[in-house]
């Protein structure tokens, strides 16, 4: 109780002791001062090239993409989290991510199974947001995704921007993961993710799928592009080599076979009706979506994508997943070539 | 009190020692001294100027006579190629033209020569300042000499007449000779440096006359705060041995923060460039440059706008910049104007690259000194007014059918203590949250009353300013309606007039105040105090005492 009056002594006390220091401004020019500055107009407008809710039609398909999603779930369950009645249709949040240029709709998948993961997620769980195209200079010193949450779009953010580490917390908070699926999202974190990283940028995958995805979209500079390229193809071999100090590419196959083989069991055992709504879900999902969606004469080096291929348990993740959840279409390049029903 | 007489009768003979010492010791009066310097430097004064007179004299009444010029040597320059030189005093020499020159004209060439061997060093002020002719038998032009590249100053010409023994020269003949002592052939600097808010220590290496024809290399590199890394290098070289055409082509790798945009910015490119002097004093600079760009290292808070234009972009652009600066001390001008132009045009056609803009921008300043009736010459009071303006015009690029909307790296900056002061670096103009983005176009404009400090006087670098400075910054008006957030040309041609009369809505964004301004050689420095009058929302405002350091001021 004293607390707050004892402030407000701490608060005049300054203006009152004659002892002020030289720096500190008489309260009569503070009071002068306060009045500048005289006129103060409206804000003003940002530039073109800023973030802002995309135009109306962008905004119903958008709506209409979750409503989907939502009145099928209410009629098996029954309302979603976040995108509550009443809620302005601007308020979207900002979801920063590997996309093709102009893939402003969630409903159109990243290319990165990073991104694709908190996409399918937040989708799942009803949280609504336009997709910004980027790159992981947008946010420094975290790789994408990003969001920049919408003040008015309610939903579980607090700040104004959300981290890719951010949402993991955020996700961890909600809880939904135990012990078994922590083992598992492991598997996706580790032997499958090192696959994707070798079969991306070690094989001529690279060439004809990664180059187009994340450097030609962004600049039409050939220097830019070469060196881009170069930097890219050693991030990721330094990331490969983190944990092994050898590229073994033999390995790499291997573990992640078993790693896909232990995923396709665990799905396959799954209780009849489990949501497929966790985060390791969308984790998978993210992989083996990318994975299945291309046509097979898309891939320079289909080893990885035959793999899965061959596993039913994934494959009816995917499709669950993907028909129930997150009726996404897949990215530029890989619409690109021919789609194959799997 | 015997004592006192005993010691005074003992002191007697030290007293003259003493007074001996009192004296040298003494101080000699500065009036007295100043007053003896003054009237040395008349009577020398008065005798050069009799001397002059004399000369003068000389010359004119024989300004008609006839005289040839057969031998031309520049002495000392031992490491100019011959070619080079050659083709510097090719005008001079007599075998390269039909009639003898009078001795007027002879002079005149001779002169011209001169001054195009000293213009070989920087060229700062076109025309030097010729301090006298000495005519005895020989005819001597001394020249003052800006800071000469490749040459020590002064440059020093000496006419004899040829040896008449010889007998392949004629009575007419004269032999000209220059006296050009080559500098050092590479200098290295090294230093530190500390601002109001950055330190950096930096390292400077030039290597002058590198293949004897003037040319210059020139290497620069710095680690600082907030320029946090930069290293440059520029080659330089006259064309066909003429000093007021240059031709520059250099490298440049650098990372900035931009702190009033929450980002850090890495350069990489190249530039070259074709610099002319004219006639007049004006300077044409066109270039064509080609730089990688890349925003990264944001900062936790940076605003979605900054972040939007994170990563990579090629600019390959080329420009023009036309410089006519008649200010009698540019630092702290109390006579002159100056007018400046820049255009840049990138991506277009053939251009290529990233981005797509044409950017113009005028820079004007004019000084007027104020005469106080009654007090002869100047009284060092000054009016001064500077006027700056720029547009960003939106085109295609790379053969491209939309033209492409600006870039943070690209749009213009407003607001800080070398342009509108009152306000923080990047202070005016659109903010997204924190961040200066930025706008297309921009007006600002300023005045300010100089006066010298009373007892310090006029011929100090040290002012009293009264000044008042307004600005706008606007990001072009109009959100695009497209879905991918494109505007046609047309669109983009109604929201540039939209924008500019945008600019004359309200009163611009404007403060005043009162500071001290100092006028290094290196730089100004002001340290103010303003408040700001009328503003935007969002635009950031500085209250209270500012400190500016910079070259170029409004």
């Amino acid at each position: 109780m004293s607390k707050p009056s004892q402030a407000t002594s701490d608060d005049t006390s300054p203006r009152t002791k004659p002892t002020r220091s030289i720096l500190s401004i008489p309260p009569s020019l503070k009071r002068l001062f306060d009045e500048f500055p005289l006129v103060t107009y409206a804000a003003n407008e940002l530039p073109a090239r800023s973030v802002s809710v995309p135009n109306k039609r962008d905004r119903a398909d958008i709506h209409a993409f979750y409503d989907a999603h939502l009145s099928r779930r209410r009629s098996s369950e029954g309302g979603g989290r976040g995108g509550g009645k009443g809620q302005r249709d601007d308020a979207l949040h900002a979801f920063f991510s590997w996309a093709g240029e102009g893939d402003v709709s969630p409903n159109v998948a990243s290319f990165n199974p990073g991104c694709l993961r908190w996409q399918a997620y937040l989708v799942s769980q009803g949280i609504k947001f336009h997709v910004v195209p980027s790159n992981n200079h947008a946010s420094f010193p975290h790789s994408l995704p990003l969001v920049a949450s919408h003040p008015h779009a309610g939903g579980p953010f607090a700040q104004p921007i959300i981290t890719s580490e951010g949402l993991g917390k955020w996700a961890k908070k909600s809880g939904e993961m135990g012990m078994k699926e922590d083992a598992f999202m492991a598997l996706v974190d580790g032997p499958v993710r090192r696959a994707w990283l070798f079969s991306m940028y070690m094989t001529p995958n690279f060439e004809k799928l990664t180059v187009p995805c994340y450097i030609d979209a962004h600049t039409s500079s050939p220097i830019i592009r070469l060196f881009s390229a170069r930097e890219l193809r050693q991030a990721a071999q330094a990331e490969l080599l983190k944990y092994k100090p050898v590229i073994d590419e033999r390995a790499i196959y291997s573990d992640a076979e078993d790693a896909f083989q232990a995923l396709d069991s665990y799905f396959s055992r799954r209780e009849e009706g489990t949501k497929p709504t966790t985060l390791l879900d969308a984790a998978v999902f993210a992989y083996t979506y990318l994975l299945l969606e291309l046509a097979e004469d898309g891939w320079a080096d289909r080893r990885l994508a035959d793999m899965v291929r061959g596993l039913e348990g994934l494959r009816a993740h995917k499709e669950e997943i993907r028909k129930g959840y997150f009726r996404a279409r897949p990215p530029g390049v890989w619409r690109r070539s021919k789609m194959v029903d799997v | 009190m015997a004592s006192p007489l005993e010691d005074d009768a003992n002191k007697t003979n030290w007293l003259s020692f003493e007074q001996i010492f009192e004296k040298l010791k003494q101080k000699i009066d500065p009036k007295e001294q100043s007053k003896k310097d003054k009237e040395l430097q008349e009577r020398l004064q008065a005798q050069y100027a009799k001397q002059q007179q004399r000369e003068a004299a000389t010359i004119n009444s024989n300004s008609t006579l006839p005289v040839t010029i057969s031998e031309v040597r520049v002495l000392h320059a031992t490491h100019t190629r011959r070619g080079f030189l050659q083709r510097i005093v090719k005008p001079l020499l007599s075998a390269n033209k039909d009639e003898p020159f009078t001795l007027a004209e002879a002079q005149e060439e001779i002169d011209h020569v001169g001054r195009t061997l000293e213009k070989l060093g920087k060229i700062l002020s076109p025309v030097p300042n010729v301090v006298g002719w000495m005519c005895k038998s020989e005819i001597r032009m001394l020249y003052m000499l800006t800071k000469p590249d490749i040459y020590k100053s002064p440059i020093t010409a000496f006419v004899d007449k040829a040896n008449q023994a010889d007998p392949s020269t004629s009575p007419t003949d004269l032999n000209v000779f220059y006296t050009a002592q080559e500098r050092g052939r590479y200098t290295i600097k090294t230093g530190t440096e500390a601002g109001s808010s950055e330190g950096s220590a930096f390292a400077d290496v030039q290597f002058r006359n590198l293949f004897g024809g003037a040319e210059s290399l020139s290497g620069h590199a710095s680690l600082g705060t907030r320029t946090k890394s930069s290293y440059s290098g520029l080659f330089n070289t006259p064309i066909f041995s003429n000093p007021d055409r240059r031709w520059e082509i250099g490298g440049l790798v650098s990372s900035t923060l931009k702190p009033w945009a929450s980002h850090e910015e890495r350069l990489r490119g190249g530039t070259t460039k074709l610099k002319v002097h004219t006639e007049g004093g004006q300077l044409h600079e066109f270039g064509y440059s080609g730089i990688w760009r890349q925003i990264t290292g944001l900062s936790d808070n940076a605003s979605s706008t900054v972040r939007l234009d994170a990563g990579d972009s090629f600019k390959s652009s080329l420009s023009h910049i036309w410089t006519n600066d008649k200010r009698d001390y540019p630092l702290l001008p109390s006579r002159g104007y100056l007018l400046k132009t820049s255009t840049e045009i990138a991506g277009f056609g053939p251009l290529k690259g990233d981005v797509g803009f044409g950017k113009m921008e005028l820079e004007s300043q004019a000084a007027i000194p104020i005469p106080i009736p009654g007090i002869e010459g100047p009284s060092g009071i000054s009016f001064n007014t500077g006027l700056r303006a720029g547009m960003l015009y939106p085109l295609t690029a790379g053969g491209g059918d939309i033209p492409l909307q600006s870039r943070l790296n690209d749009r213009f900056q407003l607001g800080g203590p070398t342009d509108v002061r009152g306000f923080k670096i990047s202070g005016l103009g659109p903010h997204d949250g924190q961040d200066a983005v930025g706008g297309d176009v921009y007006a600002a404009g300023g005045a300010s009353l100089l006066f010298p400090f009373p007892r310090v006087g006029k011929d100090t670098p040290l002012r009293f300013q009264i000044f008042a400075n307004a600005g706008r910054l606007l990001a072009l008006k109009g959100k695009p309606k497209d879905k991918d957030g494109s505007m046609s040309s047309d669109e983009v041609s109604s929201s540039m007039r939209k924008t500019l009369q945008e600019l004359g809505n309200g009163l611009p964004s404007c403060s005043a105040g009162l500071g001290i301004v100092y006028a290094h050689p290196m730089a100004r420095f002001e340290l103010n105090f303003s408040l700001p009058l009328v503003m935007r929302r969002g635009e950031e405002g500085r209250k209270g005492v500012s400190f500016g350091v910079g070259i170029d001021f409004l």
